[in-house]
């Protein structure tokens, strides 16, 4: 963690050093996060609901998915490095430092436009949680918090999951992750609106519902509201699987030349 | 010209290396599409909105989804690394125009991609049993022919802001962002508040999308297609502008 | 128990059969063929604590697998290896605190960091005291001249500066072994001095050294015992001395001649050597044994029969040793 933290402040700083590129990475992060707002407004300015969500529920659900998808470039950006290490064998020196090698990849880029969607998802988030009626206890907040937490450990488990593919898949881009990233973009919409066949594959297939849909049922109280306690599981078996997958991968990881 | 159409035949077979990565971007922008189908079906149901009933607005989600795709496979993100890492000197010193160069470049690349629409838009009609037919089908065919160049003109000129950033990716994306906003692509631009409606409808992005949608579904006529060859014209030229006054500060930085 | 101790260590490499193109491509989806590959095949080494040993061998006949393997980036197919008594693969990060490891062909500074921000990482990552971290960059300074490189940018080094930045990286923990991966490849002749006095003066503290290399010079400079594979397996094992005697005897020298002589009597006066034409129309090339002449005899014996203008001596190349030991170990094998 410690070392983790070292190497992501270190690149912190330097990338702080291209003024310009960073102010671009922002805007451009607050603007794709805009657009979720503009649609939900646009639309619910024609319709009271959607599938029983409100607007305020459906603002929460794009809020929340923008500070989780914006920690994953903030916190792991390297992750996405892995597929080009693995193919130009720049996994070694990771390997041969006193540090865990997960700590040293993850730190080793930050992408700074995750600040732009932290901010608008956050605001939406922070606004539409106002908005929506949950009668607030301590309990509901801790349970709250704790959903929240599992939530973004799904994600980047996940995250680092198809990244991992590269150990088994060749090929310098990670292709399959980019993939899974764009297919986990529809989560920012209340799962509800989907086909029954969609919404089997994100519960038990790939467990993107837990991302922001069934925490947030719980939270609003909406039909299936104990599913959203399953999400601390799910969080914990997506991240075990995330290691193992890591584990499994590096004994596979072959370098290059010879 | 001969320069120009070899520059067209070498793209277009190069589309097939990045064959890969125009996958991914077919399938991400695949569950873009399912997701707005879902968003407005469960909107819509048996009603309408804004003048907008199901089947018109599936027309209106796919011709959206076809304009986004086109001048998708990669070839701006080349562009733009030749500007960043200075290759654009070589090609400085070639006998052709740069521009017309990189436009021929371009449509070689356009091959696969209208394939690869046609076969999406096909997949998409079986899937959800058809469109409503086009109200002005030669006005609608002049308007996607017009989308084309246009497309072409906002990487261009995306590209050429390199000159002055060390990175590409945060002006792609906000460039996507905004054409996503003001084109129709997000939602109709009729739906928009009119605070964005306004801009949108004098910017330029709108010609890229809502343009063809609209005729297509005869809510607009001649007089679209005319602005949007326009704006072809004004782009073209701003951008030999652009690249002129690009080329005075590439001077100043090389000293 | 040796530091370094490897018991029949084989690596295989499964390399898929792909024909080119998007055919082969899909064809390969349907019908996966692989090819083995062993990279290295059943080594056995050892080396004692305060060794310097050089690991050489022809392109591709294994020598970073066989490193990849001893410092656990790589798990071996088979065999054992054992560094300070523990398994590299296993017990990956008590060995990493063990081991420095320098790749010449590729940096382990983070490339968009000042150097002295990648070895305070490297500090904070070794957990390394600051009085022990401050002694150290005193000694590395002196000896590589780190301070003008320590606000620089990783990717902005010379390939030289680079090198000796790496250097530091690597040994900055003091480590008890230390692997080169080709520590000079690259590198100009003043840089190469430097990058050798320095691992002379490692080995003085007593560090434990293993190099891969092409270049003799680093070896001859540096280590008293070579190990040559070929085709992942162990061909000499032995003191660098017996290695030249045995497989390195005949030097060659080029020599350019004041006036046209007949060969004939260049040969008469150096007789037991191999006299023939050169390049040139005066030139003359001399094959002799080390151990039967020296090279100033070669040229006092030249200069009795004509002037002598420019000369020169081949050393011979690491992979001609290479092949004639792997030449003569067939022969052995044949007896």
């Amino acid at each position: 963690m410690r070392v983790y933290f070292r190497i992501l402040g270190a690149h912190l700083r330097s990338t702080l050093e291209y003024e310009a590129d960073f102010a671009i990475m922002v805007v451009a992060g607050l603007l794709f996060q805009l657009l979720n707002l503009v649609f939900l407004s646009a639309i619910f300015a024609q319709v009271p609901h959607i599938n029983g969500w409100t607007y305020a529920e459906c603002v929460l659900v794009a809020g929340m998915y923008g500070i989780i998808a914006g920690l994953s470039p903030l916190f792991f950006e390297g992750m996405w490095s892995i597929s080009w290490r693995i193919n130009k064998g720049e996994l070694d020196y990771p390997l041969i430092r006193p540090a865990p090698v997960a700590a040293q990849v993850i730190g080793s880029r930050i992408g700074l436009h995750g600040v732009g969607d932290l901010i608008v998802g956050g605001s939406m988030a922070g606004w539409a949680v106002t908005q929506v009626s949950v009668s607030w206890t301590p309990l509901t907040v801790a349970i709250g918090l704790l959903l929240f937490v599992s939530a973004a450990a799904i994600h980047l488990s996940f995250v680092t999951i198809f990244n991992l593919a590269s150990f088994w898949i060749p090929g310098p881009h990670p292709f399959l992750a980019i993939t899974m990233h764009n297919i986990e973009d529809m989560v920012r919409y209340p799962l509800t609106i989907y086909g029954q066949g969609l919404r089997l594959a994100f519960t038990v297939l790939v467990p993107f519902a837990f991302v922001t849909f069934f925490p947030l049922v719980w939270l609003l109280g909406k039909p299936f509201a104990w599913a959203g306690l399953l999400t601390p599981v799910v969080a914990l078996w997506s991240v075990w699987l995330a290691r193992f997958t890591f584990r499994r991968g590096l004994l596979r990881y072959e370098s290059s030349g010879h | 010209m001969r320069a120009y159409k070899r520059l067209f035949l070498i793209s277009a077979r190069n589309v097939f290396a990045y064959r890969m990565s125009a996958l991914v971007s077919w399938i991400g922008s695949g569950a873009f599409l399912i997701a707005s189908f879902a968003i407005w079906k469960a909107l819509l149901g048996d009603g309408s909105i804004g003048g907008y009933d199901w089947p018109s607005m599936k027309a209106y989600l796919i011709i959206s989804w076809a304009t986004m795709q086109l001048g998708g496979a990669g070839l701006e993100w080349r562009m733009a690394d030749r500007i960043l890492w200075g290759e654009v000197a070589t090609d400085l010193t070639k006998p052709v125009d740069y521009q017309k160069a990189r436009f021929a470049e371009y449509l070689g690349s356009l091959t696969l991609e209208l394939i690869a629409i046609t076969i999406g838009v096909s997949l998409v009609a079986m899937l959800t049993g058809g469109f409503a037919a086009p109200k002005q089908p030669l006005l609608f065919f002049a308007s996607m022919l017009l989308v084309i160049p246009l497309k072409f003109m906002f990487m261009y000129l995306a590209c050429m802001l390199c000159f002055w950033t060390s990175n590409y990716m945060g002006v792609a994306w906000a460039k996507n962002a905004l054409i996503m906003l003001f084109s129709g692509g997000l939602i109709p631009l009729s739906l928009l508040p009119t605070w964005l409606a306004t801009p949108a409808a004098v910017l330029p992005f709108a010609s890229v999308t809502a343009a063809p949608a609209i005729v297509y579904l005869g809510q607009a006529g001649l007089e679209v297609v005319v602005v949007q060859a326009f704006w072809v014209i004004l782009l073209w030229f701003t951008a030999r502008l652009l690249w002129r006054v690009a080329l005075r500060a590439l001077t100043v930085h090389g000293g | 128990m040796a530091l370094v101790e490897a018991r029949g260590l084989t690596k295989v490499f499964r390399r898929p059969q792909k024909d080119p193109g998007l055919r082969g491509a899909l064809k390969h989806l349907v019908q996966r063929r692989f090819k083995d590959f062993r990279a290295v095949d059943g080594i056995d080494l050892s080396i004692e604590a305060g060794e310097a040993v050089a690991y050489v061998g022809p392109n591709g006949a294994g020598k970073s697998t066989t490193i990849k393997l001893l410092t656990g980036i790589l798990v071996p197919t088979k065999g054992t290896v054992a560094v300070d008594g523990h398994q590299p693969h296993v017990e990956r990060i008590v060995n990493a605190r063990n081991i420095g490891v320098l790749f010449g062909q590729r940096t382990q500074l983070w490339w968009d960091l000042p150097v002295r921000e990648s070895l305070a990482l490297l500090r904070d990552m070794y957990s390394l005291s600051p009085t022990f971290y401050k002694q150290r960059l005193e000694r590395l300074d002196d000896v590589l001249g780190l301070g003008e490189l320590m606000p620089v940018l990783a990717r902005k080094l010379s390939l030289g500066q680079r090198m000796r930045a790496d250097l530091a990286a690597a040994l900055l923990h003091q480590p008890k072994i230390v692997y080169l991966d080709e520590p000079t490849i690259g590198l100009d002749i003043s840089v190469k001095d430097r990058v050798r006095q320095f691992l002379r003066e490692l080995r003085a503290d007593g560090t434990t050294l293993m190099l891969t290399t092409h270049d003799l010079g680093d070896i001859e400079d540096v280590c008293e015992r070579i190990v040559i594979i070929d085709e992942g397996r162990k061909i000499f094992d032995g003191p660098l001395k017996e290695m030249k005697d045995q497989f390195a005897r005949v030097r060659r020298m080029h020599l350019q001649l004041a006036s046209s002589v007949p060969l004939a009597q260049v040969a008469a006066v150096l007789p037991e050597t191999e006299v023939a034409q050169g390049d040139g129309p005066h030139s003359v090339t001399i094959t002799f044994d080390r151990f039967t002449h020296t090279a100033g005899q070669i040229v006092s014996a030249v200069l009795q029969v004509t002037e002598v203008g420019e000369l020169h001596l081949d050393e011979p190349a690491i992979e001609d040793v290479v092949r004639k030991v792997y030449a003569g170990e067939l022969l052995r094998e044949s007896v």
